[in-house]
C-alpha cells in the first residue's frame, strides 16, 4: 500500500473540514473534492505498475493526511492587491468554473482531493500587472502541505509570475492551475530546489483564443520527485512554451510527466526538456503530444534531452504523439548522450582544469532552456553537482 | 475467391488439451514436444490479452480451426502439386520467381507446407531448408538445443498459442563459412474460413554464415475472421549475418499477432526488413537482442494501414554488450480513417559501453480521418551510450505537389511519387524483384487516394 494513500483524507475527514465553510453553495466543492480522491484511488488500482514509482515519492516518511493538515498553516488571507489583483481562499470560491479543469494527471487528482491551503488569484480582464506575483509569498509550507492554487487570468490580462520553493527535509504535494482568458499572456519561472524532500508537482495550463503561456522551469534534487505539466492549447491560435531543466544526482529519482493536448485549430506547443542524470540519479520523461482532430493546423514539437555523467545514471524517456488529423506538424526528438569529448579537450588545450572544463559544458547545456533570471539559481545547483563529485 | 479442395484432416473448431493432443500426434511428435505444447496451452490459457495496442475484441479464440492439413504429403516440384494449390501460388507469381533468382522456395498452405525446394548448389554445401515438423524428425538434437530458446513459451498469450498448436513454417541452417548470396523465401497463404496459421520458423546461422530470407503472405477476403499468429526466432552466431524481409499482405479480415525475435552474438549483424500493409489487425515488433560484442541491429519497416485496418507495428533493440550499435527506421503511411502506430522499445542494459543507437520515424497522413501514433520508449542504464530518437507527423506537403504539377505531371502522379520517395528507404533495401512488387503493392494500396 502506497503511502501517498494513506496522505489521502477519509471522506469523514473532508466532510468535517467543510463545516468550518459551512454554506448550501459550497456543497459542490465538496462533493468535486470527493469524487476526485475516489477516482484517484480507483486510478491507483487501475495503474498500479505505473504508480509503483510515484507512490515511492514518499516512501521514507511517516506522514498521514491529518498530521500534515495541522503542520500547515490553513488559514488564506484574503486581499486585494494595489493592482487589482484578488487573493482568496480557494475554499470560499463559489464558481463551479474555478475548481474544474480537464486534468488527467493522477497528481491533480490526488491534491484535488487532499488539498489544505488552497488559493484562488484572479487578474481581471484587461490589467497589465507590471510586478512579478511571488507565490511562494503565499504558501508557508513546515514539515508538509498539500497546496491546491487556481490562477484566473481575465481576457487581455498579462502578468509574470515567480514560484521558487526551496524546502528541507519536508512533503509537498501542490497543483496549479493557470486558466488563461482569450488573449491573456502569462509567464511563470518556476524554480524548486528541494533537499531530502519528496514531493508530487502539478502545473496545468487551459489556454483560450489567441492566449500564451510560458513556463521556465528548473527542478533540482528531491529523494524523489514526481513533476506533472499538462498544456491544453483549447483555444484558436494560443500558443504554449515550457522549458525545463532538471537535475538529479545521487541516486534521486525524478518523473517528469508532460502532456501537450492539441483541441484549437493553429495551435502551437513546444517543450523542451534538459535532463542532467549525475551520479546514480534515475530521471524518467513521459512527454505526451495528442492532437485532436478538431486542431487543424497544430504545431506541436517536443524535445527531450538527457546529459548522463558518472559510472552509472538511468536516463528513461517515452515521447509519445498521437496525431488524429493531418494538416498539422509534429515532432518529437529524444536524445541521451554524455559531454562531447572534442569540447572537452578543446577546453582543456586553454588550460582549463577537467572538472571545470565539464562544468561548464553542463552548465551550457542547461543554460540554454532558461534566461538570465534563472541562471545564478540553475548555477548554484550545479555547482553542488560537480562539488559533490569532486 | 472459391476454397480449394476438401482439406484431409481439420481440428474442430476451438482450442483446448484434446485438440493439442490430436494436432502432435497427427504429426507423431516425441514426448517433449506434446509436454511443451502443453505447457505453451497452460501458458496462454494463464495469460491475459494484452491491455495495450490494438483492439482485439473482435478475436474469438474459439472460433477458429486451429489446424488444417490440406494434403497428405510434401512435394519438391511444382508438377506435383495439385492444380487447384499450385494455380494460387502461379498467380502470386512464386514458381517463376524461384526460377530466376531464389535459392530455395517453401510455399505453406494452411497449416502445412505443400512444396519446399532448396536449390542442389546450397544443398551440397549443407544448407538445410526444410519444414519444421521435418527438421524435428531430421536433426533432433540442434532442433531441440535452438527450439524456444529466443521466444519461450511464456513470453506473450500469442507465443504460447503459437508454441501450444505450432505446426509448418521453416527451419533454415546455414553452415559456417557458407553465404547464401540469393534469398530464399517462404510464402505463406490461409484459404479456408475461420482458420488459424501457426507457423513456426527458426533460422540459424553459424559462424561467419549469411542467409536473406524473404516471406510472403496473402489471404482470400472472407466474412469471418482468420487469426495469424507466427513465431519466428533468429540465431546469428559470431560474424553471421541473417537478413529476414517480410512482405505482409493479409486480407482485411487477418488478425496478425506475431512475435519475431533475434539474437546476435559477437560481431554478428541482424536486419528485420519488415513491410506491412495487409491485416485487419497487425501487432508485430521485431526484437533484436545484441549479446555479443560489437554485434549490430538493424530494423526498417513501413506500414500502410487503410480503412478499418490497425497496423501496431515497431521494433525492439536491446543492447547488452559493448560497442553495440543499431539502427530502426520506421515509415507510416494512413489513409480513409486506417490508424498506425509505432511502438519501440530501446534498452541499453548497464555495462553495453558504447552502445549507440538512432530511431527514427515518419508518418504521413492522407486525409483527415487517418491517425497517426507513435509510442518509443527509450531506458537508458549505461552512462557511456548514445542514444537518439526522432519522430514526425506530416501530410503531403502541397509545396512539393505544386513544384511537381509546375513541371507538367498531374496531381496523381505527382502524390506518387512523393509517397515513393518517402518509402525510399525502405524499397532499397529489397531485392531488385521485390522493389519492383513494392511499388506495384504500393499503387494498388493507394488506388483512389494517389493514383
Amino acid at each position: 500500500m502506497s503511502k501517498l494513500l494513506q496522505l489521502l483524507p477519509t471522506r469523514e475527514q473532508l466532510i468535517c473540514l467543510f463545516e468550518q465553510h459551512i454554506a448550501d453553495e459550497q456543497t459542490f466543492v465538496l462533493k468535486k473534492r470527493i469524487m476526485a480522491r475516489d477516482r484517484y484511488i480507483s486510478l491507483w488500482q487501475q495503474q498500479l505498475l505505473m504508480n509503483k514509482k510515484i507512490g515511492a515519492v514518499q516512501n521514507d516518511m511517516e506522514l498521514s493526511w491529518s498530521t500534515v493538515m495541522l503542520s500547515s498553516s490553513s488559514i488564506v488571507k484574503s486581499c486585494i492587491r494595489s493592482d487589482g489583483v484578488t487573493i482568496t481562499d480557494l475554499a470560499d470560491s463559489r464558481d463551479e468554473d474555478e475548481i474544474d479543469e480537464s486534468s488527467q494527471s493522477l497528481t491533480a487528482l490526488f491534491v484535488q482531493g487532499a488539498w489544505q491551503v488552497g488559493l484562488l488569484i484572479k487578474i481581471p480582464a484587461g490589467s497589465i500587472v507590471k510586478e512579478p506575483i511571488d507565490i511562494a509569498d503565499y504558501v508557508t509550507i513546515s514539515n508538509g502541505a498539500i497546496t491546491k492554487i487556481v490562477i484566473m487570468l481575465g481576457a487581455d490580462a498579462q502578468a509574470t509570475f515567480i514560484d521558487s520553493r526551496i524546502v528541507n527535509q519536508s512533503f509537498l504535494a501542490s497543483s496549479i492551475t493557470y486558466h488563461l482568458g482569450n488573449r491573456a499572456r502569462a509567464l511563470v519561472r518556476h524554480e524548486c530546489s528541494w533537499q531530502l524532500f519528496c514531493g508530487i508537482m502539478h502545473i496545468c495550463a487551459e489556454l483560450a483564443i489567441d492566449s500564451y503561456f510560458e513556463l521556465q522551469a528548473v527542478i533540482a534534487g528531491g529523494q524523489r520527485l514526481g513533476y506533472d505539466v499538462e498544456i491544453f492549447c483549447n483555444g484558436v491560435r494560443s500558443q504554449a512554451k515550457v522549458q525545463s531543466a532538471i537535475i538529479g544526482q545521487q541516486k534521486q529519482l525524478i518523473i517528469m510527466q508532460s502532456s501537450q493536448i492539441h483541441r484549437g485549430a493553429y495551435t502551437i506547443s513546444k517543450l523542451e526538456m534538459r535532463g542532467l542524470c549525475a551520479h546514480g540519479a534515475q530521471l524518467h520523461f513521459d512527454g505526451m503530444v495528442h492532437v485532436a482532430p478538431s486542431a487543424n493546423g497544430a504545431d506541436a514539437q517536443q524535445q527531450s534531452r538527457f546529459l548522463v555523467i558518472g559510472d552509472t545514471a538511468h536516463a528513461h524517456a517515452k515521447p509519445v504523439l498521437e496525431a488524429l488529423t493531418d494538416d498539422i506538424r509534429c515532432s518529437h526528438g529524444s536524445a541521451v548522450g554524455q559531454l562531447d569529448e572534442e569540447q572537452l579537450t578543446y577546453l582543456r588545450l586553454r588550460g582549463i582544469a577537467m572538472p571545470v572544463a565539464r562544468q561548464m559544458l553542463t552548465q551550457g547545456f542547461l543554460y540554454e532552456v532558461v534566461d538570465v533570471h534563472a541562471q545564478p539559481f540553475l548555477h548554484t545547483v550545479i555547482k553542488s553537482v560537480f562539488n559533490e563529485f569532486i | 475467391m472459391a476454397s480449394c479442395a476438401r482439406p484431409i484432416f481439420k481440428t474442430k473448431k476451438g482450442i483446448n488439451r484434446t485438440i493439442v493432443c490430436q494436432i502432435a500426434e497427427r504429426k507423431n511428435e516425441p514426448g517433449w514436444m506434446i509436454d511443451y505444447r502443453l505447457r505453451a496451452l497452460e501458458q496462454f490459457e494463464r495469460l491475459a490479452l494484452p491491455s495495450w495496442g490494438a483492439d482485439l475484441s473482435g478475436l474469438d479464440e474459439q472460433d477458429i480451426h486451429y489446424y488444417v492439413q490440406p494434403f497428405k504429403e510434401q512435394h519438391n516440384s511444382w508438377d506435383t502439386v495439385p492444380d487447384e494449390v499450385k494455380n494460387t501460388f502461379e498467380k502470386l507469381g512464386i514458381p517463376q520467381a524461384e526460377q530466376k533468382f531464389l535459392a530455395g522456395v517453401g510455399a505453406q498452405y494452411e497449416s502445412e507446407v505443400v512444396y519446399k525446394r532448396l536449390k542442389p548448389e546450397w544443398a551440397q554445401k549443407g544448407v538445410e531448408f526444410m519444414d519444421m515438423s521435418s527438421a524435428l524428425v531430421a536433426f533432433p538434437e540442434l532442433f531441440r538445443r535452438y527450439f524456444g530458446t529466443v521466444v519461450p513459451l511464456h513470453d506473450n498469450k500469442f507465443a504460447a498459442l503459437n508454441s501450444a498448436v505450432w505446426s509448418g513454417g521453416s527451419f533454415v541452417f546455414v553452415p559456417a563459412g557458407v553465404e547464401i548470396t540469393v534469398p530464399l523465401q517462404a510464402y505463406f497463404r490461409i484459404n479456408s474460413i475461420s482458420m488459424g496459421q501457426f507457423e513456426r520458423t527458426l533460422i540459424i546461422a553459424e559462424p561467419k554464415a549469411r542467409v536473406h530470407y524473404v516471406e510472403g503472405c496473402s489471404a482470400p477476403l472472407y466474412r469471418k475472421s482468420s487469426l495469424h499468429s507466427a513465431v519466428v526466432e533468429l540465431i546469428a552466431l559470431a560474424d553471421a549475418h541473417i537478413r529476414y524481409t517480410t512482405i505482409q499482405n493479409w486480407s482485411s479480415n487477418v488478425y496478425n499477432l506475431v512475435t519475431k525475435r533475434a539474437i546476435a552474438y559477437e560481431r554478428a549483424k541482424i536486419e528485420w526488413i519488415d513491410g506491412n500493409f495487409g491485416s485487419k489487425v497487425t501487432m508485430k515488433y521485431p526484437c533484436i537482442v545484441l549479446k555479443g560484442v560489437g554485434s549490430q541491429g538493424q530494423i526498417i519497416s513501413i506500414a500502410v494501414a487503410s480503412k478499418g485496418q490497425h497496423q501496431d507495428a515497431g521494433g525492439k533493440i536491446i543492447h547488452l554488450a559493448a560497442q553495440t550499435t543499431s539502427n530502426i527506421i520506421s515509415k507510416s503511411i494512413s489513409k480513409q480513417g486506417g490508424r498506425t502506430s509505432y511502438r519501440g522499445l530501446l534498452k541499453v542494459a548497464p555495462k553495453a559501453v558504447g552502445a549507440k543507437s538512432k530511431v527514427q520515424c515518419e508518418a504521413l497522413l492522407l486525409d483527415k480521418n487517418s491517425r497517426s501514433d507513435t509510442y518509443p520508449t527509450l531506458q537508458i542504464d549505461e552512462p557511456l551510450s548514445d542514444i537518439g530518437h526522432e519522430a514526425s507527423v506530416s501530410k503531403l506537403s502541397d509545396e512539393q505537389l505544386f513544384y511537381l504539377q509546375s513541371r507538367g505531371l498531374s496531381e496523381q502522379e505527382a502524390r506518387a511519387m512523393v509517397v515513393n520517395g518517402f518509402i525510399d528507404a525502405f524499397v532499397k533495401e529489397l531485392p531488385m524483384e521485390y522493389a519492383i512488387e513494392i511499388n506495384r503493392l504500393i499503387a494498388m494500396h493507394m488506388e483512389g487516394s494517389i493514383g
